[in-house]
């Protein structure tokens, strides 16, 4: 795939990416617009080719995925170091993650946020993004039996938590 | 109230969501020309961290290299200490000493032919081989 077909595949999935990342991250607006240049960054120079075993939206949710883990791992060492050294850690804009909380989607996204990861992020790309749990198996990384199981365990637990239900500590895994 | 139902409630609740966050991603070139600014300047902080562990590398490596040129020094001995090692004596050296140790220093010559040897040899042999 050439540089400016890859360009046009980038743009047309951009929106979908940049909600996939901003989960990925934990809602973290600058981290997940790090965690997209570097993706596209990845897809560009050829460090992440997509091989066509899936579609070119799911391969890419997977790359967003691999690459948030990485930065993750890169904050630990990060604040770490600062704390090491004894700066200052950059706070997260949280006016921008308050003004998104408080767009009538609260609740919903307060639920999500007391779901295990691998619970949110396979209802996340179920439900929101359309995926399939096939594909949803196949941008986390796992099986599709240990998606399904992820799946259900999360909805269960996401109703329970959006009807104000005590829930089973045994569905955290 | 079946399974279906719930599901369609929770897909119901999450696509609005995402028609109310649609508009919130920053616009795709922007994104992109970031992502290229910074492929384009180095990072910095990677660049001091890749400086720290070239020092410390640097500094093992010379610390190294004197020890080992003081080890090399400290293992060339000077000529007193060998003339006092040549001369050295075991404190029970005396007990390999014996009474025939005079016979073992010397080389002993044979000038006649044994009486034993005179039935075996040719008459003409010297007892020290050369010609009689």
């Amino acid at each position: 795939m050439d540089t400016a077909t890859l360009r046009r595949h980038l743009e047309e999935s951009h929106r979908d990416c940049y909600a996939w990342a901003l989960s990925c991250c934990d809602r973290d607006l600058a981290e997940a617009d790090d965690v997209l240049q570097t993706t596209y960054l990845k897809v560009l120079d050829g460090r992440a080719r997509f091989d066509g075993r899936s579609s070119f939206r799911t391969w890419l949710f997977g790359v967003i995925r691999h690459t948030a883990a990485d930065e993750r791992r890169r904050g630990i060492v990060r604040r770490i170091r600062h704390a090491v050294l004894g700066h200052d850690i950059p706070a997260p804009d949280d006016s921008s993650l308050l003004a998104e909380a408080g767009a009538g989607h609260a609740a919903l996204r307060g639920a999500l946020a007391h779901l295990p990861r691998r619970q949110r992020e396979v209802l996340l790309l179920v439900f929101y993004h359309s995926l399939t749990i096939q594909e949803s198996a196949r941008v986390l990384g796992i099986g599709l039996g240990s998606a399904r199981t992820h799946y259900e365990r999360g909805k269960r637990r996401l109703r329970d938590l959006l009807d104000g239900t005590p829930t089973l500590a045994a569905d955290h895994d | 109230m079946t399974e279906r139902f719930e599901d369609d409630s929770l897909q119901r609740r999450f696509t609005e969501m995402r028609e109310d966050e649609s508009g919130n991603a920053p616009e795709f070139d922007a994104v992109l020309a970031r992502a290229l600014a910074r492929r384009r300047a180095p990072d910095r902080s990677n660049h001091r961290v890749l400086a720290a562990a070239a020092a410390v590398v640097l500094a093992l490596g010379l610390g190294w290299a004197a020890a080992r040129s003081r080890g090399h020094s400290s293992a060339i001995p000077d000529a007193r200490s060998v003339a006092a090692m040549s001369q050295w004596r075991s404190p029970t050296a005396f007990l390999l000493e014996s009474s025939s140790d005079a016979l073992l220093r010397t080389v002993p010559a044979i000038t006649a032919m044994p009486p034993e040897l005179r039935s075996v040899l040719p008459a003409d042999t010297h007892p020290n081989g050369g010609p009689s």
